[in-house]
This record gives C-alpha cells, structure tokens and sequence, in this order.
C-alpha cells in the first residue's frame, strides 16, 4: 500500500458520493457534553458513524466498532480517543485508542448517584428479565417509566481508566466494506466481559438475517442471540443496510430499542468468549438485498 | 430437562414459608433494636425471594396469562398476589436508597418498613390460597 504519513486527528471524515463515514475523537470524557441529541450515549465515544448526504445515521447509537466491558453489574464505556489516519490509494486506515473511562450509574434528580451496588444487581436482574421473557417486556418498560417519572435516570461518570482498546478500521474508496479489528490487551485486570458494540440509529428497524429471519420494529428484541451466519439491519427511509458477520471468538446478539427522548438504537453486538482478547470482523454497507 | 411442576410448586411455597418465618424474625429483630441482623436477614429473604420470582412465579404467572383460561377471579386473585410481591421488593429498594441518600425520604422510614411487611404477609396468604386452589383442592 502506497500510504501518506499517519496524521493525528481530532475528526476524520471519508466520502464516497452520498455515503461518508465520520470519526470524532473525544480528547476528553465530557459527561456535561449536549452532543448526540440529548442521549446519555451523547456522551460516549462513539465509534466509525455512516451519514448519508451529510446526515449522521447513530441517533442514540454508539457507531460502528465501539469496545465496552461489564464487570458484574458494571458497565464501562470510553469516553474519549486518539485518532491516528493513515490513507492510500486503495483506501483508509483509521486507527483508534478508546480509553475506557465512563462508569454507568444512575440517580435520582440533583442527587449524587446510587452508590448501593444491590441497587445495580437488582438492576441488572430487571434487564435479564427483560431479555429472558419477552412476554414481561411491556411490564418491565412501564416500571422503568414509572421510575424515570420520578426523577431517575442513568448516568456516566468519569472513572481511572480501566484501560485501552486499540480498533482498526480498514476501508476502500467506496466505503462498501469496514474491516475491524480489535485489540482488549489493554485492559486492565480480569473476569470482564468484552462486547463490540455495532449500532446505528432505530429508524433501522428491519432485521434479516442469513437463515431467512425477518423482524420488524419490537419484534426484533433487546438482546437475543442471532444463529445465522450474516445479519442486517435496514433503513427503510434511507434505503441503507449494513450488515455483520458471525466472528470467530465471539457471540453475536441483536437488538433494536425506542423510546421517546431516551432510546434510538439498533445493532448487533459481539460478546467475547472467555479467554478470547482480540476480535476481527467485516462490516457490510449498501442497498438492502 | 423436564420438570415436575407439582413439585417446583410445591418446593417454592416451601420456600415462601421458609421466607416468611424469616420475615417475621427480621420484625421481632428490629423490634428488639438488633437493626443490623434485622437489614441482614431481610436482605438474604428479598433477594430469595427475588430468585423465586424470577425463577417459578413469573414463568408461572405468564403461563396462566397467556396459554391457560383461568377464570377471572383466579385471574385477579393472581394478579393482587403477584402486585403485592412487587410492591414489597419496590419499597425493599425504596427503603435502601433512602437509608443511602440516594432518594429523599417522605416521613419516617419504619412507616415504609411496616407497609412492606403487612404487604408480604398479605400476599404469602394469597399465595397460599392460590396454591391450595390449583395443586390441592383440584
């Protein structure tokens, strides 16, 4: 590859007609930030973003190819990045640092966030129910309503770095396909659990997948595991689609959630097996098939 | 794995007689001023109980809603049973958030802890009622 220079940037932007990619590096986590529409996940680095015709597609999304752990109950995110580009004629190399440095909480109001660790298990028990029983769905949503009407919401704060995640990304000139490949040796300590997170906004909300699965809207799920070999999201409004494979080491789950003012996602996840460190995939964008 | 629902059944309202005699030990600890043994021993019954929930009512719970025909009675009697239990473990979480500072209790915290009890009491008699009705008088 005939490459210029790797150049440090704060926002690198690829262009292929309609269809660009963005990347804006957070030096900084900022909890306070406004960006993102006013999701908590505004405040997340957020990884590689499609836009079509300058219209960024994440809504409450966190982007294509973005590290999280769990630690028990604890889920942390990055909250900012460094921004290395390297480009080609071929194509682009983006290579990116998501230092893991936002803890989710949650509180009530003005009030100094919930330091009751049963509080996040018992939380965390409302969200495998959820998963586990679809038929509760609608009975666990409205609890969560119900305590959102009394002030509580989620939070990230700002946390001593429980480490770096090193993601490359790979792309041609026609943005067609992005290549992935992440590295979580640098994580700090064991017993975590490893998740890339690969979403964009809800107005996704048709699935297909490989074995002949179409869902739509809720049907589609919070959090179930997908079995086929390849599945996509489309955007019915945008006529887009971008699609994942299954990739070695790891499980992949899909999941679609909206709610108005809180959530606006759809996407597939890659949870890690254990012992596994590293993940590579293949994310697919076009026209719907 | 095939289950026996009988004895799931009947293993789980053991369980809530196990549960509820703790309970009211958990009272007569707090009665008696031993408050840490009291938050400890209610602290182990809500999270098995929690267990129990999740593991047989609910399953239990949205089989009956959805495949079987209860009559309504049965159906409402389930229903209170089942809000009765949630409204425990809410207050259980409600009463630790406050004892944190986490939320701003309105009035005095043993009112909330009294609710909670009487609550439990009232939904374990349920409980047994509905138990005698489907697995004993059937």
């Amino acid at each position: 590859m005939n490459a210029r220079a790797e150049t440090i940037k704060a926002v690198a932007r690829a262009e292929a007609g309609a269809l660009s990619l963005v990347f804006r590096a957070n030096p900084v986590p900022n909890p306070s930030s406004t960006l993102g529409g006013g999701y908590l996940t505004g405040v997340v680095q957020k990884g590689v973003v499609p836009a079509l015709d300058g219209r960024e597609l994440d809504e409450e999304g966190v982007g294509f190819g973005v590290p999280l752990i769990k630690r028990g109950p604890k889920t942390i995110l990055p909250g900012s990045a460094s921004l290395s580009v390297l480009k080609s004629g071929q194509g682009e190399i983006w290579t990116v640092e998501y230092d893991l440095n936002l803890l989710l909480r949650a509180g009530f109001g003005d009030r100094r966030s919930i330091d009751w660790p049963g509080f996040y298990w018992f939380q965390e028990g409302f969200s495998w129910l959820h998963r586990r029983y679809p038929r509760a769905r609608g009975a666990v949503t409205r609890g969560s309503g119900l305590l959102r009407a009394f002030g509580y919401q989620p939070r990230l704060e700002v946390i001593p770095g429980a480490g770096v995640v090193r993601a490359v990304y790979t792309f041609p000139g026609s943005l067609e396909t992005i290549h992935v490949d992440m590295s979580f040796r640098g994580v700090k300590g064991e017993g975590a659990q490893l998740v890339v997170a690969s979403e964009l906004g809800a107005r996704f909300s048709r699935y297909r997948d490989s074995s002949g699965l179409h869902l739509e809207g809720s049907a589609i799920g919070t959090w179930d595991k997908v079995r086929a070999d390849e599945a996509s999201f489309i955007s019915p409004a945008d006529g887009l689609a971008f699609t994942l494979g299954q990739a070695g080491g790891a499980e992949m789950y899909r999941g679609r959630e909206l709610s108005a003012g809180s959530l606006a996602w759809a996407g597939l996840a890659y949870v890690l097996d254990a012992g596994a460190d590293s993940l590579s995939c293949n994310i697919r964008l076009g026209i719907p098939r | 794995m095939l289950v026996d629902v009988r004895l799931l059944a009947t293993g789980n309202m053991l369980v809530q007689v196990a549960l509820m005699a703790a309970v009211i030990v958990a009272a007569v600890l707090a009665k008696r001023k031993y408050l840490d043994r009291h938050c400890l021993v209610v602290r182990v019954a809500v999270v098995l109980q929690l267990i129990a929930i999740a593991l047989v009512m609910l399953p239990s719970l949205l089989g009956y809603l959805t495949k079987e025909s209860p009559g309504p009675f049965f159906l409402a009697e389930t229903l209170v049973h089942h809000t009765l239990g949630l409204a425990v473990i809410a207050l259980w979480v409600y009463i630790n958030l406050a004892m944190r500072g986490a939320v701003k209790a309105s009035g005095r915290l043993v009112g909330y802890m009294r609710a909670a009890f009487i609550m439990w009491l009232l939904s374990f008699l349920i409980g047994v009622h509905l138990y005698l009705v489907i697995w004993v008088w059937s």
